[in-house]
């Protein structure tokens, strides 16, 4: 299978701040990546990088086979980009921005496709009316217009900077089925970052995790899942630190309790559990959102254990 | 050149060109004298037209001066609008050529300037050319000074634009193409440099600014 993003060592400084890390890693065609991060991990700087709206320092990125620094025009238009805040014209009706789009497809010297059938369907489904002003329509309106411009085209790989952003719980739910159900398309790549760990986690094969400008994730979701583990060791009287070892992600003392989190938890933790004299020790799977907690948070103060006394 | 963009262009700079427009039509009615004298009649003293553009409430100086104030507001409204608004990853992702994408910003400035600057003062040569119009005397070589100031005001309008474009940490430097043009204008005025030597300096400019432009353009960061 072909890959419709590489990334070789994208790296990207904002003054002294390393926002992206030599960052290397391939989209396979026809897979839905989600890439996670907190804010500031560098996700939308990287993304930004993919579709040249934003230089990189050094390294490269391909996509769909050519370098994007210099996408040509019959590249651009097999691939949809959703920038973050779904920014259209203001002044613009929903039929302006339509039409104005439409004709960077139409006509073309190069081979693109525009469906006005699905334009049609798509603000039909969204219950929008052609003659609403963008200004006065609301974020996820916005966002669902965003949506029916960037599919029109048919696209090859769909680039999504955190299209819920901003978006209330029940928008977002719709607007992430309205993506669900109009990019299932065989062969069709996307590649989404979010906050939303329940949005990821329902949507992608595969997902990335940025941390601090750093890709310390890339893998298929189940894998993240199923390779995480969250061990709890017990000790009489308070918790020792855990030596530093191979797979070890994040711990945590909370009185006599040791929270660890392992990547591939297995015989050489067991015995260095041993060794530390842990009277209990309990293992746990991981959710989406625990796991990607335990991998974006870094280390954290040992929480103090709260005692309570009456006054009286 | 792309339609569309030259079309949303010319919309979301409309206010701009009614104002300018208005003022352009207000001035050159009143300095052809089809104004009564108490709405604005700038012929109704004793002036020549084009003698002394410099000259205080001069008719082609005031001309110039709205085609300076269209041609900054218009240069940083075409870039700092775009970059306000966040629409830049949006235009910028048309499946067209960056170059061409500002080429054709660029070419509805100029064809504004051509428009709401230099057809004015055309139209008020051909009046002031035509035997009959008004009790002054009037040679071509009068206007000269005129389109030097068209000249200006198309320096004016690129710098504006490169400095709405140019990233810049603070408004100081923001506007220093703005300095820069400004400057020139001024060593123009002092210099005593004849009239195609002006020209020859204020096309260079004019041609150093856009390539500086489509320059940015490319290289910038839309962040």
């Amino acid at each position: 299978m072909s890959d419709a993003i590489v990334i070789e060592r994208l790296t990207k400084h904002y003054g002294p701040k390393r926002a992206v890390d030599t960052v290397s890693m391939r989209v396979p065609a026809g897979c839905v990546y989600g890439f996670l991060g907190r804010n500031g991990a560098g996700k939308s700087t990287l993304i930004k990088m993919l579709m040249g709206v934003v230089q990189p320092d050094s390294g490269r990125a391909t996509l769909l086979g050519e370098e994007s620094r210099d996408l040509m025009p019959a590249t651009r238009a097999r691939i949809a980009y959703l920038a973050e805040g779904h920014p259209l014209y203001r002044g613009m009706s929903v039929g302006e921005a339509i039409r104005f789009t439409r004709s960077f497809y139409v006509n073309r010297p190069f081979s693109a496709t525009w469906h006005d059938r699905f334009v049609t369907q798509a603000l039909d489904h969204f219950r929008l009316s052609t003659r609403a002003k963008i200004r006065r329509l609301s974020n996820g309106q916005r966002a669902q217009v965003s949506l029916a411009l960037a599919l029109a085209p048919d696209p090859d790989l769909l680039v999504l900077d955190d299209p819920t952003l901003g978006l209330d719980t029940v928008v977002r739910r719709d607007f992430l089925e309205s993506i669900i159900h109009l990019i299932q398309r065989s062969g069709r790549t996307v590649f989404f970052s979010s906050h939303m760990l329940g949005d990821v986690e329902r949507v992608a094969d595969r997902i990335g995790v940025m941390v601090d400008g750093v890709l310390r994730v890339d893998c298929p979701t189940d894998y993240f899942k199923t390779v995480l583990r969250r061990v709890v060791l017990e000790f009489v009287g308070t918790a020792p630190r855990f030596p530093a070892c191979s797979g070890l992600v994040s711990q945590r003392q909370i009185g006599g309790r040791l929270e660890l989190v392992i990547v591939g938890y297995g015989a050489e933790h067991e015995e260095l559990a041993e060794s530390l004299g842990a009277v209990n020790t309990e293992v746990m799977e991981m959710n989406l959102e625990d796991a990607f907690i335990a991998y974006t948070r870094g280390e954290s103060a040992p929480l103090p254990t709260f005692e309570w006394e009456t006054a009286r | 050149m792309n339609i569309a963009i030259a079309r949303k262009e010319l919309r979301e700079m409309a206010p701009l060109i009614v104002v300018a427009l208005l003022a352009q039509l207000w001035l050159l009615s009143g300095a052809m004298g089809l104004f009564p004298e108490w709405i604005g009649n700038f012929s109704a003293g004793n002036t020549i037209p084009f003698l002394n553009p410099f000259m205080d409430g001069d008719i082609v100086m005031l001309m110039a001066g709205v085609g300076g104030c269209l041609a900054i507001a218009l240069g940083l409204g075409q870039t700092l609008w775009e970059l306000f608004r966040g629409t830049f990853p949006f235009l910028l992702h048309r499946p067209l050529p960056r170059t061409k994408i500002f080429a054709t910003k660029l070419l509805v400035g100029v064809g504004l300037w051509l428009a709401l600057t230099v057809l004015p003062l055309v139209i008020y040569a051909l009046w002031a050319a035509t035997p009959g119009t008004h009790a002054s005397p009037f040679a071509w070589w009068m206007t000269e000074s005129a389109w030097q100031l068209c000249l200006e005001v198309l320096l004016v309008y690129l710098a504006a634009f490169l400095c709405g474009l140019r990233p810049a940490r603070w408004y100081a430097s923001r506007f220093l193409p703005g300095v820069f043009a400004g400057v020139l204008i001024m060593i123009l005025l002092i210099l005593p440099l004849g009239r195609a030597w002006s020209a020859a300096i204020l096309l260079a400019a004019c041609a150093g600014y856009v390539l500086a432009i489509l320059h940015v353009a490319e290289t910038r960061d839309y962040s």
